[in-house]
């Protein structure tokens, strides 16, 4: 049960808002679930699945109507310092985190999670440079008013400021949405970067199947407030069908392995990448001229 | 006809910033499905608050419905003829009410009563939205509140409607949602329609792709003649849909496979004939 690599474990947790009146809704249903030291785990499902309620447990925003958080084994609703602990383990990083920025310089943005951890000046001072080079915001930056960047850049500003607190688990929420293919690349390697530097446990929260395979080592999906599905992203595209009843946004190549699969060929619909796709058809075609 | 032509339309957002659109010349056909694609700075957004007069040229020309927009007095006309959606629902929406929403701008109109009813029941049942008319808007979901800020475009009865990445901030069943309903606005009520977006599959829906770089036109044909040209997207900063990118990497072994392929469909036609069943 102590397993030391459990860092964050939900145990039967249901989330029931607006209880008691005509608008009551079970946002989510006994969920049990658990992420290891340093796993990098996708978090997928439509919106309304349960999967934002889900993660608002994970750092005591919100309070389960039934089950428990542990964080390293400890409740966090146990008492008030651990609910305050968890906030310091557990990073959330919402949609839109650029919205977030109030600062008057990048600095001092940057520089406000740590602080409120009662680091030392030293220490935040390196965490702060440190983060803001694996996001690319170049040095003059961190004097600039965080309102004078662009869009992009208030992105990065506010995943640094993340960063810098540097959590045990850090939770992100979407962090793509609204940025082009160009920017979703750079922010997916500034993820990427950080957690091969710090080893971090990484739940990151996406609607889409293509980011989550790239990403990640195992993929949860979620459905209505339950767990639909748990498992590596072979495992999980391996039921694209389901997938895409589950209304999620599943990659074209599937979809092309599907219509193949309908067309009667006998293809494995579990690729996501083009290579694997390209791969398996000039398998199939070497195999068929041996024939 | 053309509904929107402009002529070697440029802007700058101040005197030292560089030019945000550069000799820009398109003209939109009314009633056509237009999709403009480009990364962010490549000047789509700026091109399409061209469209309804809030941005004005700093050089060139922009005619909306035949009218020039930098003609102040006629402000009005303009932006009844080509009507905006923009990315945040919740920045668009106004009301308490679904239906006092939609009426908005019909009531800034003047128009009387009855009248705003029948558009604003028409507008909501041309986005399928006409169940949630007495709801509130802000418990509905991303897709349902972009539908009801077109709804509140159409009750304008605009020509033409532009849509700034309306699906941006939302997920896959509420981009489908919003881009299905503008699809059978198009096809029904022959409806122009420009979408502005990043997302190519929106895109291979329009009858025509234009793709913006620089603040110039840098591709512009129907969605096959775009897509199907892998190596100049990739220079543009955009990846061609997977379906072409896997015809193009099954080519590499000569296989002379078409690459116009957009859907599941047509690629595993082109795959059939790779393994020559």
């Amino acid at each position: 049960m102590n397993d030391m690599n459990e860092v964050l474990k939900v145990e039967h947790l249901s989330h029931v808002y607006s209880a008691g009146t005509p608008f009551e809704k079970k946002a989510v249903d006994d969920v049990s679930f658990t992420a290891r030291k340093g796993e990098f785990i996708g978090l997928i499902g439509h919106t309304g699945s349960g999967k934002s309620t889900l993660i608002q447990h994970f750092n005591g925003l919100l309070k389960p109507t039934s089950g428990r958080v542990l964080i390293n084994g400890e409740d966090i609703f146990q008492s008030k310092e651990m609910t305050r602990a968890a906030r310091f383990a557990v990073g959330l990083v919402f949609q839109y985190p650029e919205y977030q920025l109030f600062e008057e310089t990048v600095y001092a943005d940057v520089a406000f999670g740590p602080k409120n951890m009662g680091l030392d000046k030293d220490e935040i001072d390196r965490r702060v440079r440190e983060n803001c080079r694996i996001v690319g915001l170049p040095e003059e930056a961190l004097d600039k008013s965080p309102f004078e960047l662009s869009g992009g850049q208030k992105r990065r500003v506010a995943l640094a400021g993340i960063f810098a607190m540097e959590p045990e688990v850090m939770v992100l929420d979407e962090p793509m949405a609204g940025l082009d293919p160009a920017g979703c690349a750079d922010v997916f390697r500034f993820i990427r970067d950080y957690h091969e530097k710090h080893g971090t446990t990484i739940l990151f929260v996406t609607h889409s199947m293509e980011y989550a395979a790239q990403m990640s080592q195992r993929i949860v999906v979620m459905d209505h407030g339950h767990i639909l599905m748990d498992g590596t992203p072979a495992e999980v595209f391996a039921r694209a069908d389901e997938l895409i009843a589950a209304g999620l946004d599943v990659p074209q190549v599937t979809r092309v392995f599907l219509e193949l699969q309908r067309r009667g060929l006998s293809v494995d619909p579990s690729v996501y990448t083009v290579e694997q796709a390209a791969a398996q058809l000039r398998a199939m075609k070497g195999g068929a001229r041996k024939c | 006809m053309a509904i929107i032509e402009t002529r070697d339309l440029s802007f700058r957002y101040d005197e030292q910033s560089a030019l945000a659109l550069d000799g820009v010349n398109l003209s939109i056909e009314e009633g056509s499905f237009t999709a403009v694609l480009g990364h962010n700075g490549s000047g789509k957004s700026t091109f399409a608050k061209h469209l309804n007069a809030i941005l004005l040229p700093t050089g060139g020309t922009v005619w909306v419905g035949g009218i020039d927009t930098k003609e102040e007095s006629r402000l009005f006309d303009i932006r009844k003829t080509a009507g905006m959606v923009f990315q945040n629902p919740d920045n668009q929406i106004v009301a308490n009410v679904v239906e006092e929403d939609v009426a908005f701008a019909c009531e800034n109109m003047g128009l009387p009563p009855a009248e705003i009813r029948s558009r604003v029941d028409e507008a909501l049942s041309a986005v399928g939205m006409t169940e949630f008319a007495r709801h509130a808007p802000h418990l509905l979901s991303g897709g349902q509140k972009q539908r009801i800020a077109i709804a509140g475009v159409l009750a304008m009865r605009p020509r033409c409607i532009v849509m700034d990445e309306p699906t941006a901030m939302l997920d896959p069943s509420g981009r489908e949602e919003v881009i299905a309903a503008v699809r059978k606005l198009n096809r029904e009520t022959g409806m122009t329609v420009v979408l502005i977006t990043h997302h190519m599959d929106e895109a291979a829906l329009a009858d025509r792709v234009i793709v913006m770089k620089g603040g110039k036109v840098a591709l512009d044909g129907t969605p096959r003649q775009v897509f199907s040209q892998v190596e100049r997207m990739e220079e543009l900063s955009l990846t061609a849909p997977q379906t072409v990118l896997l015809l193009r990497e099954l080519n590499r072994d000569g296989a002379g496979l078409s690459l116009e392929a957009l859907s599941p469909e047509e690629c595993a036609d082109q795959i059939l004939k790779y393994l020559g069943a």
